[in-house]
């Protein structure tokens, strides 16, 4: 139970890929939804009453917990290749004069400078 | 504080500049929350939590300090001064320890919600690691505060769930047992336990307010992240905290706690368990006893 959280204090050296957002790494994002998936479950079996089948659940969950920030983690940022980062952060959410002039919902967003008119 | 471009505080009135040139407080908020922050333009809803933690910890403690005025911390008088003097006698009693009761409830889903946050944008990333940590050790403090919390109001859940929770350290090979007796002051929960987790629940809300104030400080010398993770190059990458984050952190805040609002005030005791309003008893475990 400890260690649950004591693993956390390590986890900026579990995790050494340069890119930051899950946004941009594909693999990675899968991982975290299991993990997000993994934590509601121990959640639920930690609140519900005991009975054989939840209590394995919830041991194989714990594994499953720990061997996403022991195993899974390193192994993702030693096998996955991030999407393209934007330039900065304006350019991500600016997307040029063409963009801003269009009327709404004529433009699609794509990331980078400049915006695609929409053929209807 | 962190990039070039922040604006600087500047006092106008008169007043402002003595009072800056002795006790510089109002730069002090001006450089952290007012305009002279910069923050990513590109900030999404799930960056608002970290000041909604805040918000939830203001509000209990001051719903706490109130409670405490009304509570008695003694096996014979702790659940009547929860459950007939604050819950009945009180004015406005039972609106207090609803809204501190569903506010810890709260203030877990808002810090798991910025945890999960953290996870997935990679704020545990160089250059705030710890950032992260002292989050983790704030996280720690609420888990430790709110379990001693919960056994306050001397219920059968409170009761048997400090029997089980501080049981967890018994697992400890061979100092486990003289460490669960140590910390409840006797071989089962008790005056001596009572007491002591009383005296912890108030003091510790204050340490983690000051570790807050550790965790934002280490924040605010790299600036926030944001959702590319992308590092700000110029000023066009950011807005002054103050009018823009202060409205779109205030205006989340108000929506959020609409809900607490009416989980507090219409189902307030969906969180918790009925058995704890039955008097504690040493002699009859409850049939689930799972702490929330």
């Amino acid at each position: 139970m400890f260690s649950s959280i004591l693993l956390l204090f390590f986890l900026p050296w579990l995790d050494k890929s340069p890119v930051r957002s899950g946004n941009y790494r594909p693999i990675f994002k899968r991982f975290f939804w299991l993990l997000v998936l993994d934590v509601l479950i121990l959640g639920f079996v930690g609140g519900a009453p005991i009975s054989p089948f939840r209590t394995a659940l919830g041991q194989i969950a714990a594994a499953y917990y720990f061997l996403h920030f022991l195993v899974i983690l390193p192994l993702i940022v030693k096998y996955e290749t991030p999407l393209p980062l934007p330039d900065s952060i304006s350019s991500s959410v600016l997307h040029g004069e063409a963009a801003e002039a269009a009327p709404a919902g004529q433009t699609t967003k794509r990331r980078g400078s400049s915006a695609v008119a929409v053929a209807r | 504080m962190s990039f070039s471009w922040a604006k600087p505080y500047e006092p106008k009135h008169s007043f402002m500049k003595w009072l800056d040139e002795r006790l510089p407080l109002p730069r002090l908020v001006y450089g952290a929350t007012g305009p002279g922050y910069p923050v990513p333009r590109n900030l999404n809803m799930w960056w608002n939590f970290g000041v909604l933690s805040a918000i939830f910890l203001g509000i209990q403690i001051i719903t706490g300090i109130v409670l405490a005025m009304h509570y008695y911390a003694t096996g014979d008088g702790a659940f009547n001064s929860v459950n007939q003097l604050i819950m009945r006698d009180v004015n406005g009693g039972w609106f207090l320890r609803y809204a501190h009761m569903n506010g810890a409830s709260f203030f877990f889903i808002v810090v798991y919600i910025h945890i999960f946050r953290g996870l997935f944008y990679g704020s545990y990333k160089a250059p705030r690691e710890l950032v992260w940590m002292l989050g983790l050790v704030i996280y720690l403090l609420m888990m430790a505060t709110a379990f001693m919390g919960y056994v306050l109001p001397w219920g059968q859940m409170s009761y048997w769930g400090a029997q089980v929770i501080t049981g967890f350290f018994s697992a400890f090979p061979v100092v486990g047992e003289p460490i669960r007796v140590w910390l409840l002051g006797g071989y089962a929960p008790d005056q001596a336990a009572l007491t002591r987790f009383f005296s912890l629940h108030y003091l510790l809300p204050f340490v983690i307010a000051g570790v807050v104030i550790l965790h934002i400080w280490a924040l605010h010398i790299p600036g926030s992240g944001n959702p590319t993770g992308v590092d700000v190059k110029s000023e066009k990458d950011t807005l002054p905290f103050h009018p823009f984050y202060t409205a779109k952190d205030g205006w989340f805040a108000a929506f959020f706690l609409l809900l607490y609002a009416m989980v507090t005030f219409f189902v307030p005791n969906y969180l918790g368990h009925p058995d704890n309003y039955i008097p504690a008893n040493a002699l009859a475990t409850p049939a689930h006893i799972v702490p929330e």
